[in-house]
């Protein structure tokens, strides 16, 4: 009986299945045809960053309009916090200023910004009457 | 295999599409035997074939002529066999596998009869359920009986790792014919 070592390495390549050569030729140069006629794929930006991929997904319109409204909330975030650094710094300068109670003076600025028609002078002055 | 003459792949880098019909002709046949060993399945191997040709077609540029064009078409029908493997299923071999050989391995004179290609057959049945990587190394070298030197070219494995495979293959091998009743003396 044959050892199976020796079956391994006497294991002669047996016909192969039935193939037709020249039609399988033909297939082939028909299928590189195919390929080069086909325009190519558009390439994926693998590394772009999330929002542009996003914004590859979605209608011109709907791109635009992401932008427009991101732009938007951009500023009014911006302008915002700018409006609270102004305030802030405003009221430090005048408690500084004044050496008063910071909310007394705080209130004394909203009534400033409210109208510009009562000096701070005048605020002084109607605050020492009131109390 | 006939290897290809180099003026006939300058001519395919170049573009012409006759030269490379004679690439497909001259090889085509090799490259349907290591897909088939590898696949087990006719229709398979013919995808495997076509999609080998495409990609050297569109891949003939990056050929490197100081290696042989038959290592580096086997090169890319393995990668694309590979592939294929992996994304399939494990499968079993189906009983009638076993009972075919073990009508053989019960009847002491059959064993000593049976033929090569009755072993080839048996054996190609056990080499499917092997890991695709231990199937590839397997088939390219008692299969197609090629140098180690190019079945590491084909594979990228180093001698080590090849050698690895194909001892642990060969076991596996060995033990399913000794539990299917194959006795050695």
């Amino acid at each position: 009986m044959k050892r199976i070592d020796d079956i391994l390495d006497n294991l002669k390549e047996v016909e192969t299945a039935p193939y037709d050569e020249d039609a399988m030729t033909d297939l082939i140069m028909s299928r590189i045809d195919e390929t080069e006629q086909k325009p190519s794929k558009p390439k994926v930006i693998r590394m772009a960053p999330r929002w542009l991929i996003v914004l590859r997904n979605v209608s011109s319109a709907a791109a635009i309009a992401i932008i427009c409204l991101t732009a938007w909330n951009f500023t009014e975030t911006t302008t915002s916090t700018s409006n609270i650094i102004q305030r802030h710094n405003y009221i430090s300068d005048i408690i500084e200023a004044d050496n008063e109670a910071p909310g007394i003076l705080y209130a004394k600025y909203l009534q400033r910004k409210e109208s510009r028609k009562n000096s701070f002078t005048q605020l002084i002055k109607n605050y020492h009457e009131n109390n | 295999m006939k290897e290809i003459e180099q003026n006939i792949i300058q001519r395919c880098r170049d573009g012409e599409k006759d030269a490379f019909r004679v690439v497909v002709q001259t090889c085509q046949r090799m490259v349907f035997s290591l897909a088939l060993k590898m696949m087990a399945d006719e229709d398979e191997a013919k995808d495997i074939v076509q999609e080998t040709f495409i990609k050297a077609w569109q891949n003939i540029q990056n050929y490197d002529s100081r290696h042989k064009f038959s290592t580096w078409l086997y090169t890319i029908a393995s990668r694309l066999c590979l592939d294929r493997l992996k994304s399939k299923k494990h499968t079993t071999p189906m009983p009638e596998d076993e009972d075919y050989f073990r009508e053989y391995a019960d009847n002491i004179d059959s064993q000593r009869q049976m033929e090569n290609r009755q072993w080839v057959a048996i054996v190609r049945t056990l080499v499917s359920q092997l890991s695709p990587k231990q199937q590839l190394v397997f088939t390219l070298v008692h299969f197609e009986n090629l140098e180690s030197d190019e079945v590491e070219k084909i594979t990228g494995l180093d001698a080590a790792k090849i050698k690895s495979n194909l001892y642990v293959a060969r076991q596996t091998i060995r033990e399913r014919l000794i539990k299917m009743g194959y006795e050695e003396n």
